[in-house]
């Protein structure tokens, strides 16, 4: 050891304050008591919950109020039967199957191409500069206004569908992508080619880990506009799948059956979105801000 | 001995705003071979610019650029780069930052992780090997910046006002360690900084630059003996006449623009009394 003890003091008080820092996100959970804890966390739980529940017993308690409201805005309860009745009965799993395999399927195109798109525009300057005009003149077409032309090219059915889940997924990923790739660090890639970094290892050890947080958010925020693809292909012409069935419902003036249709949506838009937080958690766990939330979660 | 880095006539204009700006007019620099040179001079005088030409990353300019006698074309992979921010890739952890270099140069797992571990104790961050860069202090950040381009072992090493942003004490520990390295290794080194004591303190030879555009101004061998103490430098005999000599030609270049004198009776162009 050559260091002087100035050099060393100061090396330790500045180790100590880093391993300080890390250790307060992983042994400060171990250190305060623990039930003190648990405690406040329940609590944290009841308060989120508490605005929930009100607005359902106050649906319940309107819907009671009057015969004629309840076929209007029908009630929690019976919500909740139906649902159970429509999978003990079986009859909401081809819906769910067509509306699923049509968003997955054009989730999955649409994102692939979306990524190796915004690649190839974002790194190919001139292709970049000439396009992005048209980039951004297509993102401002709302993208359910092409439905119809879809449907007359595609046919009813499981093609138009994907069609539209496609293109709409499309874009959000395609520009998160491309903007990923146009804040690149500079200085990133010229320390990496002066590492002696060939092209592809350039995009191997930077480009593709830089874009990544931008990418992840596409295709995160791809989800919910998936299920608006779907559902509306289904509003337009469809014989099945969860738009079809709640547009059929509201034939039958069943509000209720509306109601199971919708909350089947919102739990399929939760649920994916929640498996692509956890991708995210593990891909990002080098971002201070993911570790900040996971830490809260 | 031939100049391992020889800069004759360098020029170079770039375009900012649709205006070409002149950053560099006709610098000439040779280089030793296990020197460490320091270039000084006001900001934005186009040192960083040189720097980066150097590396073969800032093409295109005018003049002759010879790296051991052979015209340098294209990214020259024998320098290491340490910048002004520490620039760790983030998504990595502080090994596999160390690491970087030599996977790229398609070292096997086992041997870089050995390696990167000799280097990481080396400088002290031992126990930190997984730790991501924002859970690293700014020092500690340095440390690894500089390991990781010592790990590839370039012939020349060009430091861009590396320690700018770390606090005085950070910064003197940091200049300490990099003279030991210094003087184990004898790599040579091409430092810019805009920090005088530190020009000082590290270099053999220490090259004041113009204000923008930046030229060779004058050259300064600094006579003192090494080893040499950076926590008592000012006490070092010859660092004071050393540190006045300089300054009479570095003030003349740090005044408000527009008021700046000429500095050596050519007439300025037109940039720089803009």
């Amino acid at each position: 050891m050559r260091f002087t003890n100035v050099n060393k003091k100061v090396l330790m008080d500045e180790k100590s304050t880093a391993t300080h820092l890390d250790q307060s996100a992983t042994e400060g959970v171990a250190q305060e008591i623990p039930s003190q804890r648990k405690w406040a966390a329940i609590g944290g739980t009841l308060l989120v919950l508490l605005p929930g529940l009100c607005f359902l017993i106050l649906w319940e308690l309107a819907s009671g109020y009057s015969p004629f409201l309840e076929t209007l805005i029908s009630r929690p309860s019976a919500v909740v039967r139906e649902l159970t009745e429509v999978f003990a009965t079986g009859v909401i799993w081809k819906h769910l199957e067509a509306t699923l395999t049509a968003m997955a399927t054009g989730y999955v195109i649409g994102a692939i191409s979306a990524v190796i798109l915004g690649f190839l525009f974002g790194r190919v300057k001139l292709l970049g500069d000439i396009f992005n005009p048209y980039i951004i003149l297509f993102n401002g077409i709302p993208k359910v206004a092409l439905a119809p032309i879809f449907i007359i090219w595609f046919g009813i059915g499981l093609m138009s569908k994907i069609a539209i889940v496609s293109t709409m997924v499309f874009f959000v990923v395609f520009i998160n992508t491309f903007a990923g790739l146009r804040s690149i660090n500079e200085e990133y890639v010229a320390l990496v080619r002066i590492m002696g970094a060939t092209r592809l290892q350039v995009v191997r050890e930077v480009f593709l880990p830089a874009t990544a947080p931008f990418i992840l958010v596409g295709l995160r925020v791809g989800i919910p506009f998936s299920v608006i693809g779907a559902v509306v292909g289904e509003f337009i012409a469809a014989t099945k799948g969860l738009g079809f069935y709640i547009n059929y419902q509201q034939g039958l003036f069943n509000t209720t059956g509306i109601f199971v249709g919708v909350a089947l949506l919102a739990f399929l838009v939760v649920g994916l979105d929640w498996l692509l937080l956890l991708l995210e958690r593990r891909l990002l766990k080098w971002r201070p801000e993911v570790e900040a939330k996971s830490v809260n979660a | 001995m031939e100049p391992v880095i020889d800069l004759v006539d360098i020029t170079k204009t770039y375009r900012s705003k649709g205006k070409e700006v002149l950053a560099l007019k006709d610098v000439t620099l040779p280089v030793e071979k296990g020197s460490f040179t320091t270039i000084i001079g006001p900001s934005g005088c186009g040192k960083s610019t040189l720097l980066k030409i150097i590396a073969g990353i800032s093409f295109p300019y005018e003049g002759h650029l010879r790296y051991k006698g052979r015209e340098v074309t294209s990214i020259n992979t024998d320098v290491g780069f340490i910048t002004q921010d520490s620039n760790l890739f983030p998504w990595l952890t502080l090994i596999e930052n160390v690491e970087l270099s030599l996977k790229i140069r398609g070292v096997s797992k086992e041997e870089r992780q050995q390696m990167a571990q000799t280097f990481i104790d080396m400088m002290q961050l031992t126990g930190f090997e997984r730790h991501y860069p924002f859970e690293l202090s700014g020092g500690m950040q340095k440390r690894c910046s500089i390991i990781r381009t010592l790990i590839y072992d370039p012939d020349i090493i060009l430091m861009d006002e590396p320690f700018g942003p770390l606090d005085a004490q950070t910064r003197m520990i940091l200049q300490d360690e990099l003279l030991r390295i210094w003087d184990k290794n004898q790599k040579t080194i091409l430092f810019v900084t805009h920090d005088l004591t530190e020009a000082i303190a590290l270099s053999d030879k220490v090259v004041l630059f113009t204000q923008r555009p930046g030229r060779v101004k004058r050259v300064f061998d600094i006579p003192l003996t090494r080893p040499r103490n950076v926590f008592e430098i000012h006490n070092q005999k010859g660092f004071t006449e050393t540190y006045h000599e300089i300054w009479q030609y570095f003030k003349t270049e740090i005044k408000v623009r527009g008021e700046a004198e000429p500095s050596d009776g050519r007439p300025r162009t037109e940039e720089a009394v803009r």
